[in-house]
């Protein structure tokens, strides 16, 4: 009995060990439809490709116009016939993507748990487990809480509130699909507020493949200075 | 006694679920509203897709109707960021050399950043040099 018992908690243990590090590349096709405060509309479509060890985000964008988009770091890269266009710091790096939160398995609760942001409260209401996430007090002037709510034990929705309380935005993810055992959202909501506007933002994604093994080239894009 | 416990529970029922409900109705959202808002997208969306490698300029170009009747973004071609917002031409202008090396180092080597402060050393420094002997001049001239 006891061996039996030792055998299925090494069983989970590895399996738990190897699930975490088995994913580390995705790829699909994507499309960001935009809506924004001034109502103007925008459409982006290409490929995106991500390889987690060494986090560099590639757009390959067919739609507007055909280039490519690198996100290193803080940086986002426009490059057009393998020149670099322009530069544009980011606010966020890319550890903190749903691409690498996503492959590095903590897509749950979208990596705070690994951020200096605390669990102040924990409730179930309507279906889902919402968990309120407070900045650190030396924070605190700076960022708000933030509330994530999931269903199914699945990322459903994220709350960024300022630090007088505003809700700044809201995103949600939907439609998870299972691919070898990886579970990725093919739509991303967002929703903006600015006083009483709105703006919105549906990101798509569809034909996702994992620790895709060609185009090597791509996923460690080099950038031509 | 059972009465006042029985109301006592409900209350705290009560309370404790609206309390909860109202963190939960965060979640909640109008989605009509926002199919309705990105409805002519989901239209550019389709055809894009059954007209494989089109470009917006080529829509724009043609005159076709799903982006000329559309309020574009035409955001989506990024300008460099450079140091304090202020133009890599005015920085080489006023600074020179200096300016020139503080957007190369700012704009993480880019060329086109570079070359325009670059532009803005090489076209001050004459002017500079013209004044600084004309005013020579014209110190030792009174």
């Amino acid at each position: 009995m006891l061996i039996r018992i030792t055998l299925i908690i090494l069983i989970t243990l590895f399996s738990n060990i190897s699930f975490s590090q088995a994913f580390f590349r995705i790829k699909a096709d994507f499309s960001i439809k935009a809506k924004g405060f001034n109502g103007k509309s925008q459409l982006t479509m290409g490929k995106v490709y991500y390889d987690k060890t060494i986090k560099k985000i590639v757009y390959k964008i067919k739609y507007p116009e055909k280039s490519d988009w690198v996100s290193v770091d803080t940086n986002m890269y426009h490059i057009v016939n393998n020149k670099v266009t322009s530069r544009k710091s980011l606010p966020a790096i890319v550890e903190f993507t749903i691409f690498h939160i996503a492959l590095s398995g903590n897509l749950s609760n979208y990596g705070l748990d690994k951020s200096p942001f605390t669990i102040s409260k924990v409730q179930q209401s309507k279906g889902m487990v919402i968990t309120t996430w407070d900045p650190p007090q030396l924070y605190s002037k700076i960022y708000g809480r933030i509330i994530v709510s999931n269903k199914n034990k699945k990322l459903y929705g994220i709350i960024f509130f300022s630090p007088d309380g505003m809700i700044l935005r809201k995103q949600f993810f939907k439609k998870y699909q299972n691919i070898n055992g990886f579970s990725f959202p093919s739509e991303v909501l967002q929703i903006s507020y600015n006083e009483s506007k709105e703006s919105y933002e549906l990101s798509s994604f569809k034909n996702i493949i994992i620790n895709d093994m060609n185009e090597d080239y791509i996923y460690d894009y080099y950038i031509k200075k | 006694m059972k009465k006042v416990l029985l109301i006592t529970g409900v209350l705290i029922l009560f309370i404790t679920n609206s309390l909860f409900a109202n963190d939960a109705d965060l979640f909640e959202y109008d989605e009509s509203k926002i199919n309705t808002e990105l409805n002519e997208l989901n239209e550019l969306e389709n055809y894009v897709n059954n007209n494989q490698g089109i470009t917006l300029s080529e829509m724009l170009n043609n005159k076709n109707s799903l982006v000329t009747n559309m309020a574009l973004d035409m955001s989506f071609c990024l300008s460099d960021d450079t140091p304090m917002g202020i133009p890599s031409f005015c920085w080489g202008c006023f600074f020179g050399p200096v300016g020139v090396l503080m957007v190369w180092a700012f704009t993480d080597r880019s060329k086109k950043q570079t070359t325009d402060a670059f532009w803005g050393c090489a076209i001050s420094t004459p002017i500079y040099v013209v004044l600084g002997i004309g005013g020579q001049f014209l110190w030792n001239w009174y």
